[in-house]
């Protein structure tokens, strides 16, 4: 016979707590606007105490403070206007030539043949090095910032629609001659949606692009626009209206994401996430 | 019976690395209509090759191959692929579509044709469904449905249910053997699994491994309608199945 000798060595208790999605989901959306609530507050006070030059970092309030001094003199709206339009000419401008030239070049190989050593030269050129030549052929205009602001965006939307088309999985092409699709109905049914993901990621990062170039763009021969405002500013040596526009680009590029991100979610709805 | 699909000598290889490879050799090979084919072998062995070759979405490298198409104005062929051949930015109701559509059927008739699918194979409430929303299970039916719906006079399927689960793949064999008696056409169906190939198809085709060949052919002489569970618990069955594994086990130890 065989003696079996039980002995509980540990009794491991598992206590659910914090456990409830709900309180964690709650718990999470306070720290995502603590934290840099909290950055400001810490700002605020350093700079209140003298820790902090505030002649480089104007505090908070006075930040804000002169936000709506520059938003009742009206300068602030016409900045914003001025400098949207060019991003949004710009972007189109730039986005509808590269989904167009990046679809024939997926579509079609031969193209791609013709174009890729093109695309290949000209992509690496900084864009800020090609403005002073746009100046030249296009003045110092709204069309020419535009031009700057597309030459940033076409490539990145280019080369994402590109790859699209290019790496959509094997199968689908098989499966489209399989159930006797045309060549017309093939691009329409299987390569435009197929690359669509990608074809957004092009939009979001030339949309970055843009708003990185039209700083530099409103660097020279503007008189209005948020980046126009900064170089003022700068020179000026005002800082606080330095920092306001700081925030407005920031507040653009969310916004702008937002809504790609939104478009997106209604044109792929068969994205998963 | 008419041969629907004649096979001679057809043979296909590939360049690796400047190295030829032989996907299959000297199949000949003649499959009637209406009958169900199961190709059955090690893995490699050129078997998915051979029906890519047939379904015309590769060219052999020699040899010679005649599929009778009866009705120009029906497709010949149609694949029912692996999995993930869905296309994911179409719901379940365009994926089944999809053929209808390219050959440009009245709207009312693929209406037609499309919900009548959906009912048999149990999709009624997915059909505004992405496929990435469906279990494993589900995307295959929506294969088999697609394939059907299309209405081709061959059906070819490249292991459809080999990565379902075992509970699945018993329910989906037997939907689809009912979808499939009830027009009876002329089907060749690749698998790994003996079990499958007895329990579905008239004839099996059973390869070598690399290069493929003809090992040899069994006919599986059960009646139909065929019920899964009888079949298994018949002597016919174990002794069909003993048989292929015994000639197969050499085939995939040699590999």
């Amino acid at each position: 016979m065989q003696t079996v000798d039980k002995k509980i060595l540990k009794i491991e208790t598992r206590t659910i707590e914090n456990n409830n999605k709900r309180y964690i989901d709650s718990r999470n959306s306070i720290l995502t606007v603590l934290s840099p609530l909290a950055i400001l507050i810490v700002w605020e006070l350093i700079v209140k105490f003298g820790m902090l030059d505030s002649r480089f970092f104007p505090a908070p309030t006075k930040i804000i403070v002169t936000m709506f001094d520059m938003i009742k003199s009206g300068v602030l709206l016409t900045d914003l206007k001025v400098s949207l339009i060019r991003i949004l000419g710009g972007f189109l401008l730039g986005a509808i030539p590269g989904l167009i030239i990046g679809l024939t070049m997926g579509l079609f190989p031969i193209v791609k043949i013709i174009m890729d050593p093109i695309v290949n030269a000209t992509y690496p050129i900084p864009k800020l090095a090609i403005m002073p030549l746009i100046m030249i052929l296009f003045g110092l205009t709204e069309f020419e910032k535009m031009v700057v602001i597309a030459l940033g965006t076409v490539f990145l939307v280019l080369m994402n629609t590109v790859a699209g088309v290019v790496n959509l999985d094997k199968i689908y092409m098989d499966v489209a001659k399989n159930y006797g699709a045309s060549k017309k109905g093939y691009y329409l049914t299987v390569a435009l949606p197929g690359a669509l993901p990608m074809i957004f990621t092009g939009l979001k990062l030339g949309m970055g692009m843009a708003l990185l170039l039209i700083v530099a763009s409103e660097m020279n021969g503007a008189s209005q626009g948020i980046g126009y405002r900064i170089w003022a500013s700068y020179s000026i040596f005002n800082i606080p209206e330095m920092f306001v526009c700081f925030i407005i680009m920031s507040l653009l590029g969310y916004l702008f994401t937002a809504f790609l991100d939104k478009v997106e979610r209604i044109i792929i709805p068969w994205k998963q996430v | 019976m008419n041969v629907k699909i004649k096979i001679n000598g057809l043979s296909k290889q590939f360049k690796v690395k400047d190295k030829n490879v032989i996907a299959f050799q000297n199949i000949n090979l003649s499959i009637n209509e209406g009958e169900f084919w199961c190709f059955v072998g090690p893995s490699g062995c050129g078997k998915t090759t051979l029906l890519r070759v047939l379904a015309d979405l590769e060219v052999p490298s020699s040899g010679s191959l005649e599929i009778m198409h009866n009705d120009i104005n029906k497709p010949l062929n149609s694949m029912i692929f692996q999995e993930h051949a869905l296309f994911p930015w179409m719901t379940v109701w365009d994926n089944i579509a999809y053929g209808l559509k390219n050959r440009n059927v009245p709207k009312n008739e693929i209406k037609e044709v499309v919900n009548d699918f959906i009912t048999k194979t149990g999709l009624n409430d997915f059909t505004k469904a992405y496929p990435h929303q469906l279990s494993g299970g589900m995307r295959q039916r929506v294969s088999i449905a697609m394939a059907f719906a299309n209405d081709p006079e061959i059906l070819f399927m490249d292991e459809p249910f080999a990565s379902l689960d075992e509970q699945n793949r018993i329910i989906l064999q037997q939907e689809l053997l009912q979808i499939w008696e009830s027009n009876k056409k002329t089907v060749v169906f690749i698998t790994h699994s003996i079990d499958e190939a007895i329990y579905l198809s008239d004839k099996i085709m059973l390869m070598t491994s690399q290069p493929g060949k003809i090992k040899s052919i069994y006919s599986v002489d059960v009646p139909r309608p065929r019920n899964m569970t009888e079949m298994r618990k018949s002597a016919y069955f174990n002794e069909l199945f003993t048989k292929i594994w015994l000639e197969l086990k050499d085939e995939v130890k040699r590999y």
